[in-house]
């Protein structure tokens, strides 16, 4: 694609293009050095926008639902990686959530993907998630100690509502990145999870962001083992 | 790391301390950002619960992902604007009942702090804003009003081409004449 004029660039800085459109230049950007240079002289820009706005103070409460979820987060351990990949051992869940962890056991919906080998970890694997939902598609790039799961075609959710991702491994079923997808159904989510040892990772539609447990079965599903 | 070591750092050596899951370096990322992010959730989307939503979603997503700022993308606060932006602008179009707020109404309540509370950096983002806003206010108005209706309210070139009936060429064109007079005015220093 050739690199696209200003006035679509401006557009892209700030989403004013359509869906199409925006997709067309986003990846161009990606590659190209001057289109990229161009928007890192806009951004500043941008930026001057959103802090321009009246400043508002948050409540309080904001701060400690918030710290809340990251503290409980952060006091769970790690997991630490597989001695060697092998099938899932087993699951610990919340009693509450054992209806819906069942589900996404019993799915079945499960991707295979042939994979880079090696025996040390993973790296530069792409696994192509399954999906139960005509239209939609996801990948997982695991690259390193990250991880990055990219959806597309995800349908819109009620207000409130995310796509949560689970990775499961030998300690059992954890929450990982929770996401709502854009305009165009596209979205994007790292999944640091899923390169240290993971056996499956899915997606599930939970009502809120912050569900301890997944209470429907799996949209998207990848196996890594 | 303890609080104070935290709080010296740069944004951009905080992130790597947040991609370890240290949650007393998010806590000074949230004391730092979420102001900003709470205050654009709401000049978007229009309404306290709301902005709540959309401030708690973005800033736990940005814990989530291992806070993987990209310097490419500018600041670390100008990227975490954007990721409060861009959700904010999904829940607009999700709930079409909801009118997008793309005029501020300065006579609107907003939540006030008594003024003893406020820190000096507090002070100092509202002053920050202000002059920005004074700075802005000297675009032509055609070119401020396109600006506004795509970042604040989420619409394309084509959906503003319709609503103000010119043609499409001319809202490009503003919008890219608006945004290089911006850029200029931060060249002078805003």
């Amino acid at each position: 694609m050739a690199c696209p004029d200003r006035d679509d660039l401006v557009g892209h800085a700030l989403g004013a293009l359509e869906p199409d459109r925006e997709r067309e230049v986003a990846r161009h950007a990606e590659d190209c050095e001057r289109c990229s240079r161009e928007l890192r002289r806009l951004a500043p820009a941008v930026g001057v926008l959103a802090e321009s706005v009246e400043q508002v103070d948050p409540p309080p409460s904001l701060r400690e639902r918030v710290l809340g979820v990251v503290r409980e987060e952060a006091g769970r351990p790690a997991s630490a990686p597989s001695p060697r990949r092998g099938r899932l051992r087993g699951f610990l869940w919340r009693p509450a959530a054992a209806l819906g962890a069942i589900a996404l056991l019993a799915a079945g919906a499960v991707g295979y993907l042939a994979h880079d080998g090696g025996d040390n970890g993973r790296s530069g694997e792409d696994f192509a998630m399954r999906s139960s939902i005509e239209g939609a598609s996801g990948s997982l790039e695991v690259e390193g100690d990250g991880a990055t799961l990219r959806a597309r075609g995800m349908p819109q959710l009620a207000e409130g509502a995310v796509y949560q991702v689970w990775v499961a491994g030998g300690d059992g079923v954890r929450p990982s990145a929770a996401f709502v997808p854009h305009a165009d159904g596209s979205a994007t989510a790292a999944v640091p999870e899923a390169a240290a040892g993971a056996t499956q990772v899915m997606v599930t539609k939970e009502p809120r962001a912050g569900m301890g447990a997944p209470h429907s079965a799996p949209v998207l599903s990848a196996r890594l083992d | 790391m303890n609080r104070e070591e935290l709080q010296r750092l740069a944004d951009e050596d905080l992130m790597p301390q947040i991609a370890t899951r240290d949650s007393l370096a998010f806590e000074v990322f949230y004391d730092r950002h979420a102001g900003a992010a709470y205050s654009l959730a709401y000049r978007i989307v229009g309404d306290r619960q709301g902005a709540e939503d959309v401030t708690q979603e973005a800033l736990i997503s940005i814990w989530r992902s291992g806070a993987r700022y990209d310097r490419a993308r500018g600041s670390v606060r100008t990227w975490t604007l954007g990721i409060v932006r861009n959700r904010a602008i999904d829940t607009l179009r999700r709930d079409a009942s909801r009118p997008a707020k793309v005029r501020f109404d300065p006579e609107e309540l907003l939540e006030q702090r008594p003024a003893a509370e406020r820190t000096d950096a507090e002070a100092m983002r509202r002053e920050t804003a202000r002059q920005v806003r004074g700075a802005l206010s000297g675009l032509p108005e055609e070119q401020s009003r396109v600006i506004q209706l795509a970042f604040f309210g989420g619409f394309s070139h084509s959906e503003i081409a319709q609503m103000l009936h010119e043609p499409l060429g001319t809202i490009k064109g503003r919008m890219r004449l608006g945004m290089d007079k911006i850029r200029a005015a931060l060249g002078e220093g805003i």
